[in-house]
């Protein structure tokens, strides 16, 4: 592939980036949106659902995604009834969600996708959207009047990258003209001589005048999409204001300045322009903090206060470095709701299919989070919640019966606290029920009957892996894997998992999550012939192996006393694929995991130091005991373990593996 | 065509972005022979937006050196990708219409 080619390609695939992001969060809010649908309809909500579905209608049509165009037709044509006073029926809105759904498979796997593949969605989409369909007025009613049309002018100003995005600008367009009758006219005024022209960039500008019903600001955030590829600026004809466009023609125009204009990046965070501006006054402050330096080298060497004022310059480049440091990793962050907007649809389908009335209560979905930490946190509150509703909040008669209300409450809340973000997914069901859950522990052999718990045992019971009180497997939960690997997940993450429960009122799981992954504390040792990252959160104690202090007990392999206890030591080395390389055993690193202690073998350990996370490749998440991968001063890449990965995955060592004069007599 | 009106220069295959470089030159080298210019786009098979920049800017220079631009055959294809975006009578003047399918 030639240069240029290849130049093409990467655009287009980021201009599809964009839209894909854009579709993907206009979805998650025409989900939130049609959720509320049922009990609140107002045409303002109702313009906001149509808004979304034009756009996406609009941007799968530029790039020729016929089956989602369609699809979103059909959802839009139901919306338009909507629109014009018709009341939204069970059926219809089933049908819209179940459109979102399939929009967004559409948009997980866009390519050889056969038209028809949901017609028959289309075809319950057109049925719903008949005039007889619903108890509409059908456009009888005073809320049916039709706007009047008006005359807007449509300013359409390609961007640098317009060709190079594969954009049809007659596809644009014909969206236009599907507003209302359209007059276009073309502007070349911008276009440059033939001998400079540059055959990459489009200088000439569309007005498109159409008649429509659509307030200009709508027509705008119909395109909106296209971002600065084509910027898009719409007035009402009579108003003689000059039109915004200008900036981007600018832009489109082919100077050589604009066109050294930064490309954009191909994984791509949107940062809000304070974070970009706090950002840019710690550098200026970077380069005062520099120059005052220099003054420094370039004085008199012999002048008293020399080396006080180095000092001084020194130790105000290492505040700004932290605090750029600090601000680059805050531009990694995202609210909460990206996450939580998935939660309507789930608790909505999941009370209608448990017969339940919950009500969802969410607060500071504004709450920001490390990107990756919000990524892997999904799954863990999915489990939590649907844990709730199938467990904890009880159906309306047995809510009755126990003097509450017939409507659960399910109450998730994010809120930063310090360092941290805490996640509180809270209901007001039934709680925990100790004694069932000592009688599970008893009848699994996890806890003596007559053992006395306190309430952190009961929670590490609760956590263990495979521990379940559900007295029926669904398909919703209760198959007794899920919360040790929830915990685990937010252990992964930095983070702590806790319980408070209290019978017949509720459940809180609260998790506390750090504000970045981006930078952990480690602890750098050896084993296996190369170097490792332990975090240093996770260590107890590091103890050098004094001969016979490894108790090799039968059938249990080697285990290390701690205090009181015995604790299981774990080979790293066969645990992570070297088990030919036996560990030394000179060293054992007692580290602790959700409330659970064991002992590491290793043969040296080295500096601690704060270790930058790098994530892993995809082959290698699946590798148990791994976390990340970070790179050492020397160039060197080593792993970062994970603690509760490791007690899954390493083995008990067994003595013939462990230097002898370690190993005390069998017992 | 009579023996005093120049050659049309012919067009043909895609006038489309990422394949102008060798149009740009012919229209380029036509502009600097002089004289009045007849543009034959009956071989145009697919041209875009940037296609019919190049065709724009071509004819603004023929016409801003005082000389007549007039186009002789303008392929189906060329002529409805000119309405789908407005720019028939830009690109081709107000004789587009006598002009279309003339040999």
């Amino acid at each position: 592939m030639s240069g240029e080619a290849e130049r093409l390609r990467r655009l287009q695939a980021q201009v599809f980036d964009t839209f894909r992001d854009e579709t993907a969060e206009g979805l998650a809010r025409l989900e939130t949106q049609l959720l509320a649908l049922d009990a609140d309809v107002d045409r303002a909500h109702v313009d906001e659902l149509f808004r979304v579905v034009h756009t996406i209608k609009g941007g799968a049509g530029s790039f020729g995604l016929r089956a989602m165009a369609e699809l979103a037709h059909a959802m839009e044509a139901h919306l338009d009834q909507l629109r014009k006073g018709a009341s939204p029926t069970p059926a219809g809105v089933a049908a819209l969600l179940e459109g979102a759904d399939a929009l967004r498979a559409l948009l997980d796997a866009p390519g050889d996708v056969p038209r028809d593949t949901y017609a028959a969605l289309c075809a319950r989409l057109a049925e719903a959207s008949a005039p007889n369909a619903s108890g509409a007025s059908g456009g009888s009613g005073p809320s049916a009047t039709p706007a009047r049309p008006r005359r807007v002018a449509v300013d359409l100003v390609p961007g640098l990258d317009f060709v190079a995005s594969g954009i049809d600008l007659a596809l644009l367009l014909e969206q236009l003209a599907e507003l209302g009758p359209t007059t276009v006219d073309v502007d070349a005024r911008a276009v440059p001589p033939l001998a400079s022209l540059d055959l990459g960039a489009l200088a000439l500008r569309w007005r498109v005048t159409v008649e429509t019903t659509t307030a200009p600001e709508a027509i705008e955030l119909l395109f909106a999409w296209l971002g600065d590829t084509c910027a898009v600026h719409a007035r009402a004809a009579d108003d003689t204001r000059p039109a915004d466009a200008p900036r981007a023609a600018q832009a489109g125009a082919s100077s050589k300045a604009a066109q050294k204009a930064p490309a954009r990046v191909d994984a791509s965070v949107r940062v809000p322009i304070e974070k970009l501006d706090d950002l840019m006054n710690l550098v200026g402050e970077l380069v005062i903090a520099g120059s005052a330096l220099h003054e420094v080298e370039r004085g008199d060497l012999n002048a008293p206060d020399r080396r006080a004022r180095a000092r001084e310059a020194l130790a105000r480049l290492d505040r700004l470095t932290r605090g750029m440091h600090e601000s680059v990793l805050r531009m990694r962050s995202l609210p909460v709701g990206l996450v939580f907007n998935r939660f309507p649809r789930l608790v909505h389908d999941l009370a209608t299919r448990l017969g339940k009335d919950v009500r969802l209560e969410v607060r500071g979905e504004g709450t920001e989070l490390d990107k990756t930490v919000l990524e892997r946190l999904g799954d863990p509150l999915v489990h939590l919640v649907r844990n709730s509703l199938d467990h904890g909040l009880e159906t309306p008669d047995a809510r009755r019966e126990a003097g509450k209300s017939a409507t659960g409450t399910l109450r998730l809340t994010a809120e930063q606290s310090a360092n941290e973000v805490v996640i509180t997914v809270e209901d007001d069901g039934r709680g925990l029920d100790p004694q069932r859950i000592f009688r599970r522990a008893v009848e699994r052999g996890l806890v003596a009957a007559d053992a006395a718990l306190s309430e952190a045992e009961m929670q590490r019971l609760i956590l263990a892996p495979g521990f379940s009180t559900a007295e029926q497997v669904s398909d919703i939960s209760g198959r007794g894997v899920g919360m040790d690997v929830v915990a685990s997940t937010i252990q992964a993450l930095g983070g702590e998992l806790s319980l408070h429960s209290v019978v017949g009122a509720g459940l809180t799981v609260t998790l506390r999550l750090p504000l970045t992954l981006a930078i952990i504390d480690g602890q750098l040792v050896r084993f296996g012939g190369r170097t490792w990252v332990l975090p240093l959160g996770a260590i107890a104690e590091c103890a050098r192996v004094e001969p016979g202090a490894l108790d090799a007990v039968l059938g249990r392999g080697l285990v290390y006393a701690y205090g009181d206890e015995s604790l299981p030591v774990l080979d790293p080395c066969a645990g992570l694929g070297l088990g030919g390389v036996p560990p030394g055993g000179r060293l054992v690193m007692v580290l602790e995991a959700q409330g659970e202690r064991v002992a590491l073998l290793v043969d040296e350990v080295l500096a601690r130091q704060q270790i930058v996370v790098k994530s892993l490749e995809q082959h290698l998440r699946a590798v148990p005991g791994l976390s990340g991968a970070t790179v050492l001063g020397d160039g060197a890449i080593a792993f970062i373990l994970d603690v509760p990965g490791l007690r899954r995955a390493c083995p008990v060592a067994h003595p013939r593996r462990v230097a002898s004069a370690r190993v005390g007599a069998p017992s | 065509m009579s023996s005093g009106e120049p050659s049309a220069l012919a067009l043909g295959g895609q006038l489309v972005a990422g394949r102008l470089g060798e149009v740009h030159t012919a229209l380029l080298a036509r502009l600097g022979a002089g004289g009045d210019v007849r543009v034959d786009a009956g071989g145009v098979e697919g041209i875009d937006a940037s296609g019919f920049q190049l065709l724009v800017a071509f004819r603004q220079a023929v016409e801003g050196q005082g000389r007549r631009c007039t186009w002789v055959r303008v392929s189906e294809v060329c002529a409805h990708a000119a309405r789908r975006l407005g720019l028939e009578r830009l690109v081709f003047g107000p004789q587009t219409d006598d002009a279309r399918g003339a040999p």
